[in-house]
């Protein structure tokens, strides 16, 4: 009897570190290995069919031993009563749950190793086992090429409120114009004409007032619109679309507070080189067409000169 | 005996109008559709080259290899950047342009092909996809009511139309662009209060059929006859009259069907009409190749350098998307007898302008021999969807058939975003 635990001490002693703990790669892996790893190990191929690790626990590794199954983690280090790699083992032998589920339950001594290297802490020592596959992610797309030109709606309609779908119709009702909202939930507005734009007076544009902090595109192409006096009243304009109309040079002396104006289409007018100290103004503007205007090449290029960021374009060659 | 004849005449008689009748269509509203985001274009211009453009001689040159044949290469405004020797006006416009390089389609066969890059869903017997146009109609909607929202010029009776959608989607269908929309006058025989009286006499005797048989079918198409009687009556009518325009630039359009088209295409979007389609058939050179692009080849550089400008210089192309597909590339093999390339959807070029594109770039590429895309593969549903992104649609949106079957507008295609500037 007392040979047996001096076995059983020496038995031990080999089994625990220096400090008495029970040594991982040397005490509990080999019952890992011989009781456990067969069902609980990486996806592997038998009989042409692949395998894969029951309860999707892997017992072959750290790194998988903390991390657990379907059913969650299964050591907590320190608790081997909440510790299902343990709890699972001292079941009745008849039990569903018993594991092993089949060879009939861990000897003793198994069990009891078990048992104190969880209430250790669980510690692994050097081992690391099987690592697990960094799985490739898919290469991000690329991101989205905010270039300098592109214009920063979210930014632009900051402060404002959505105006009600009511508020849209009474003024699309007076003006006659198309109101549409940007995208659906924006405060920001463009407005087009809907049909024969011709009817479209400077009475329907100023109909437009109320909303006109909202107003990021005004198309007002081939219109029977004469001035701009009311433009003033719209700080948020991005692009104005006058071609075709009666408007004058001097009538471009209202957009000189348009800070956000990028694009300018003033084709077909009468307008002049006396335009060119008012479109000066227009630092932010990126693009103005002026194909069938009586501007004079001569002001063209003073008129370039005086912007050099914006792309002036008159007639491009064609008859 | 009266009341017979009144039941025979309740039942099947044609269809006719609702509001039109005596209506002064003085203000309609718009019925635009804001979008699921910020949109850089409003309209699109469609080309379609119908029979699978060969893009080694086009755009996509492979200078110094067996493959590329007698077409030379030649420079364009953007360092860099070389198309085929028979598109110099496009090369002097570069600046303004998008090649997409790296195409690559399942479809090897004309029908299928077509199919797939107007629906973006494979051609399938269960079902009649609604065509890119049509869904521009039932997302967007129309910002000029009295036009319809989709045009498609040329193409043959063949094209895809509106698919499971409602009538009023139905892309308008212009054969020859010259004839402009034929039987669009009042006759002359007929003065429009006797017109107004046929009309209303039309509409009681519809009224028993309407209670009756209330049918999406049957409203459908009074909606098709409303909007035509709206439309013979609008001013709006006069865009499809290329006799408007100077002479000068009809020519420098070139006075052919596709050169034409593209102008009428310039005279609808500047109409606001949201997606006109323009066809440019003859393009599968099984035979005689390099003869026949030589011949189709300056048709398509001087229409569409023309578009592009004219499209510039009326402030139309920053909302305006130009795109050009087609069905498949062709061989960089050239086939040995008969002198011509053969089908080859694993890499083609395309082509898109305008609309918040980036002008001056390339996207994508294929290998030594344009065979094969090395970089960035661009499928038709990617191309339409890229188109969808653009005009601001909800690439998400699910729209069901009748039978409850999900839809949406590019299927599985993911918008190029890298291309726009």
């Amino acid at each position: 009897m007392r040979a047996l635990l001096i076995l059983g001490l020496f038995a031990a002693s080999a089994l625990t570190s220096a400090f008495g703990q029970i040594h991982f790669e040397r005490a509990v892996l080999p019952i890992l290995e011989e009781h456990c790893m067969d069902c609980h190990k990486a996806p592997h191929t038998v009989n042409g069919r692949t395998q894969k690790p029951k309860g999707d626990l892997r017992l072959d590794g750290r790194f998988f031993i903390l991390k657990g199954g379907a059913g969650g983690r299964v050591l907590t280090p320190g608790q081997s009563a909440q510790s299902e790699l343990y709890t699972r083992t001292i079941l009745p032998k008849d039990h569903d749950d018993i594991m092993p589920p089949k060879g009939g339950p861990l000897p003793i001594g198994d069990r009891l190793v078990l048992k104190q290297w969880i209430n250790e802490g669980a510690k692994f020592g050097a081992w690391v086992g099987a690592k697990p596959v960094s799985v490739a992610r898919p290469a991000p797309p690329p991101a989205v090429k905010r270039s300098a030109s592109a214009i920063d709606y979210t930014a632009l309609s900051a402060g404002l409120a959505v105006p009600s779908a009511r508020a849209l119709d009474e003024v699309r009702k007076a003006s006659r114009l198309s109101v549409m909202p940007l995208a659906r939930g924006s405060a920001l507005l463009r407005v087009d004409t809907a049909t024969e734009p011709s009817a479209i007076t400077d009475l329907s544009l100023s109909k437009l007032q109320p909303l006109a902090k909202h107003i990021t595109h005004l198309k007002l192409g081939k219109t029977s619109i004469t001035h701009l006096n009311g433009l003033v009243a719209y700080p948020r304009l991005i692009d104005l679309d006058v071609h075709g109309t009666g408007v004058s040079s001097e009538s471009l002396a209202r957009l000189g507070g348009l800070k956000r104006l990028e694009r300018l289409n003033l084709h077909d007018t009468d307008i002049g080189d006396r335009a060119i100290p008012h479109l000066v103004k227009l630092r932010s503007l990126k693009r103005l067409y002026v194909w069938n205007t009586k501007m004079t090449p001569a002001g063209l290029k003073r008129l370039q000169g005086a912007l050099p960021k914006t792309r002036i374009i008159a007639g491009n060659g064609l008859p | 005996m009266a009341a017979t004849s009144r039941a025979l005449l309740g039942v099947g008689t044609i269809p006719l109008l609702g509001s039109a009748i005596g209506a002064n269509p003085a203000f309609a509203a718009s019925s635009a559709i804001p979008g699921a985001r910020p949109a850089t274009a409003k309209n699109t211009i469609f080309l379609y080259m119908g029979g699978g453009m060969t893009h080694i001689d086009t755009l996509d040159p492979k200078p110094g290899t067996e493959e590329q044949g007698p077409v030379e290469a030649i420079k364009t405004n953007v360092p860099g950047i070389h198309v085929s020797q028979h598109l110099p006006h496009l090369a002097k416009i570069m600046d303004r342009l998008a090649i997409i390089r790296s195409m690559n389609t399942t479809q090897g066969a004309h029908r299928q092909a077509v199919y797939y890059n107007h629906a973006s869903y494979t051609k399938r017997g269960t079902i009649s996809h609604p065509t890119l146009g049509a869904w521009v109609s039932r997302l967007g909607g129309r910002i000029n009511p009295t036009l319809p929202a989709a045009v498609t010029i040329g193409g043959g009776s063949g094209a895809l139309g509106k698919g499971f959608f409602s009538a009023t989607h139905s892309p308008l269908p212009i054969g020859n662009p010259n004839s402009g929309l034929e039987y669009s006058e009042m006759p002359a025989y007929l003065p429009q209060d006797d017109f107004h009286r046929r009309l209303s006499l039309a509409e009681r005797l519809n009224q028993n059929f309407a209670k009756r048989y209330e049918h999406e079918v049957f409203t459908s198409y009074r909606e098709l006859y409303d909007e035509a009687i709206k439309l013979m009556k609008s001013s709006d009518l006069a865009v499809f009259d290329l006799g408007r325009e100077r002479d000068k630039l009809r020519d420098a359009y070139g006075r052919n069907p596709f050169g034409q088209g593209c102008l009428l295409a310039r005279r609808l979007v500047e109409q606001n009409v949201r997606f006109v389609e323009v066809n440019f058939g003859g393009w599968d050179t099984h035979n005689d190749h390099f003869s026949r692009i030589g011949e189709k080849l300056p048709i398509l550089d001087q229409a569409l350098s023309t578009l592009v400008l004219d499209l510039e210089r009326h402030g139309l192309l920053d909302e305006t998307l130009v795109v050009l597909t087609t069905d498949f590339g062709r061989t960089p093999k050239v086939n040995g007898v008969r002198e011509g390339r053969d089908h080859h959807p694993q890499a083609y070029s395309t082509l898109m302008a305008g609309g918040g594109i980036a002008g001056g770039q390339v996207y994508g590429a294929t290998d030594k021999t344009a065979s094969e895309v090395v970089d960035n593969k661009v499928s038709p549903p990617d191309f339409n969807a890229t188109i969808a992104y653009a005009m601001g649609l909800p690439l998400d949106q699910i729209v069901a058939s009748p039978n409850g079957r999900p839809f949406t507008v590019a299927h599985k295609g993911k918008p190029v975003t890298a291309m726009f500037g």
